[in-house]
């Protein structure tokens, strides 16, 4: 995992690079400093932070052989984990609204590309965490009710796009139901899951969930450069930039 | 599926065998790390041998086993420092003052995700050695990069 980690410091690191080089080199817009919204990728941040909390307490409970708490964290961090791809989702969709695509100036292509694969690999994480879940989880009626709170989860995610309208044909009435219906649903199938007494020896899958924990982490690490690099550091240098070239075209014009 | 050691005829495997194969049917010989046990010891954020002064750090942190505590609070630090960050940014202070401790507040979250929450810490040396060789190669690449667009650039 460690070699995988190393290959993937270099994915990441070329992929940065390139917005560093064709940062404030483009001549059309959106520019960054008239797109991002630091605020909501503040809270994202904030949110993958926490999902790394989340999986360092999931490990240490699996570790002292502890089945539920474990498997709760896991859960938990999976959730954390799919609440930042939300608020991607809601980011890209605004970015569409707003004009920027891949394709319409080289901030779009950079920024699409780093952040796009970014997510991607937050998704497998995603996967991944839930197949951990399933493997500490008793055989039997426990894995239906995990099942259940996916699907709850599922339902939930579904209702927040609809509400941020990035589920178009979805009205806020719906929306709402798809909310409460799967609150329910997770509320249900967790209190029948975490009731359940289990012996099982859960500190024996410790190793694999390690290498999980170490891909999520580095997830993690990946995006703190990110936030940095891309909204923070660039959004502040793109004014001057973009002021520039907007005077310039009504110069011109 | 569990793999199965080939038959050696009772002499001693080949190179071969000796690094696809092991008496724990593992793959490859790597060196075992505390992950592989069940209650391993030298888990503690500061290694296996707490230096002196260091002692009552160690406690705190619960020994071999950081507590959840440990852990919540390293999360609690990192949270702060992201909002540290969205401060930074809404500041009206000079750039290039701004940039730095931008760069200087990532680089400390980057660092306490990598010693606390990935072990690298108290893990296998050989591991630490392995992602720091590939880090610092991504960082020599990504350099590289930018050097080599500004001197195309002019």
């Amino acid at each position: 995992m460690w070699t995988f980690l190393g290959s993937e410091c270099m994915f990441f690191g070329s992929l940065i690079a390139t917005f560093l080089v064709y940062r404030n080199q483009s001549t059309t817009g959106p520019f960054p400093d008239e797109i991002i919204d630091v605020p909501i990728t503040t809270v994202s941040t904030f949110v993958l932070l926490m999902s790394s909390l989340a999986m360092v307490l999931a490990l240490n409970a699996v570790q002292r052989n502890q089945a539920n708490l474990g498997r709760f964290w896991i859960l938990m961090t999976a959730l954390l984990g799919t609440i930042f791809l939300g608020f991607q989702a809601f980011e890209f969709n605004e970015f569409f609204n707003e004009g920027l695509t891949p394709r319409v100036n080289l901030f779009g292509t950079t920024f699409f590309v780093l952040t796009g694969f970014h997510g991607a690999h937050v998704t497998v994480g995603v996967i991944w965490l839930l197949v951990m879940a399933g493997v500490i989880t008793p055989k039997g009626l426990s894995a239906w009710t995990l099942l259940g709170a996916v699907l709850g989860a599922y339902a939930i995610l579904v209702g927040i796009l609809g509400l941020l309208d990035v589920i178009r044909n979805l009205s806020d009435v719906g929306a709402v139901i798809f909310i409460a219906a799967g609150a329910v649903v997770m509320v249900a199938a967790g209190l029948k899951h975490f009731s359940i007494p289990t012996k099982l020896n859960v500190a024996s899958q410790a190793g694999n969930l390690e290498v999980t924990a170490l891909y999520w982490h580095f997830v993690d690490i990946v995006w703190i450069v990110i936030f940095t690099v891309v909204y923070l550091v660039s959004a502040n240098d793109s004014i001057e930039t973009s002021e520039a070239i907007i005077s310039g075209l009504h110069g011109g014009g | 599926m569990a793999t199965q050691r080939p038959e050696s005829g009772g002499s001693r495997p080949g190179l071969l065998s000796r690094f696809f194969w092991d008496s724990d049917h593992r793959y490859f010989q790597l060196p075992k790390t505390y992950a592989e046990e069940a209650n391993p010891e030298g888990e503690g954020p500061l290694g296996t041998k707490p230096r002196p002064w260091a002692k009552k750090w160690w406690d705190f942190t619960g020994g071999d086993h950081p507590s959840p505590l440990f852990y919540v609070i390293v999360g609690s630090i990192l949270g702060v420092i992201t909002l540290l960050e969205y401060w930074l940014f809404t500041t009206n202070l000079e750039k290039k003052w701004i940039n730095s401790a931008l760069f200087a507040l990532s680089s400390a979250k980057f660092f306490m995700v990598v010693a606390f929450f990935m072990h690298l810490k108290f893990d296998n040396k050989w591991f630490a050695k392995l992602f720091a060789a590939a880090f610092f190669l991504a960082i020599g690449i990504f350099l590289a990069t930018l050097a080599l667009a500004d001197k195309l650039n002019g």
